[in-house]
């Protein structure tokens, strides 16, 4: 596994001039979930696989919640 | 500045709404393979935190807050539309938890939705924390090797070619993370060998 690198330097974020590093998640203007979804789905379904969304089960709640404790 | 009708929604958002997202993004934690939870405490990337506000303000008065300089207007208006950010500075991710695109979502699609938020700014995380320089200027390159679909979504996000190679690894991770749930953990026909390679090697996936 890699070792954690020096920190980038200033302004070599993503968009943000001279403030550091920071890593901004934002899609296009007039993109939503549906089109990021789509994306997804697109990608998925071409080797095959079903991409319906599985929900978190009861169990996985659980877990989270015991992870949080 | 947000438009008023953004004010206007946000105003109505409860701590109901917040804790939702909250517990939306633990659930994306505990998905997480164990392994990746790990890293992410060893990096100190652990940390996350939910707000109803938007990205721009927040971040510049948790900077402040914690010593660093603020942002300037123009850095908070670009961190406005953002739905979350992972911040260095601070070893913290803050995701919006009011943003207009949580809108509407019906349960499964929220959780899609955040769940993806959550992987894609730990993604983040690890290919800040571990890619090389090398990785980072190869950027460019890389993105071109990319699927067509994360390829036009990275350009359509308007981000600099020297953060290509972080949007890579995180859009990835997320799309990794969504194929374990079905017990899918080998390289994806549709990833090329060397992005694989690059997200092997900076979040320590395992088939």
């Amino acid at each position: 596994m890699a070792k954690r690198r020096d920190l980038q330097a200033v302004g070599e974020g993503d968009g943000l001039d001279g403030v550091g590093v920071f890593a901004v998640y934002k899609l296009g203007k007039d993109q939503t979930a549906q089109d990021l979804f789509a994306m997804q789905d697109e990608l998925l379904l071409s080797e095959g696989i079903d991409p319906t969304w599985v929900p978190s089960t009861a169990a996985e709640r659980a877990e989270a919640e015991a992870l949080s404790a | 500045m947000m438009e008023s009708s953004d004010s206007e929604r946000r105003a109505r958002l409860t701590e109901a709404d917040l804790r939702r997202a909250d517990g939306t993004v633990r659930l994306a934690w505990g998905q997480l393979p164990a392994a990746h939870r790990e890293l992410l405490k060893e990096i100190g990337a652990s940390h996350w935190q939910v707000v109803g506000e938007p990205l721009g303000s927040v971040v510049d008065g948790l900077l402040r807050s914690g010593g660093h300089p603020g942002l300037s207007r123009g850095n908070q208006r670009s961190l406005d539309g953002a739905l979350a950010v992972w911040i260095e500075q601070l070893r913290l991710m803050v995701m919006d938890g009011g943003h207009r695109l949580l809108d509407g979502l019906d349960e499964s699609a929220y959780e899609r939705f955040v769940f993806n938020n959550a992987w894609h700014e730990w993604g983040h995380a690890l290919s800040i924390g571990l890619c090389s320089a090398e990785d980072v200027a190869a950027g460019r390159r890389l993105l071109e090797l990319a699927p067509e679909g994360i390829r036009k979504n990275i350009r359509q996000g308007g981000y600099r070619s020297s953060q290509y190679t972080h949007e890579l690894v995180a859009n990835v991770y997320a799309l990794l993370m969504i194929r374990r749930r079905q017990d899918l953990l080998e390289r994806p026909q549709w990833l090329n060998e060397e992005i694989y390679r690059l997200l092997v090697r900076v979040t320590g996936w395992t088939e």
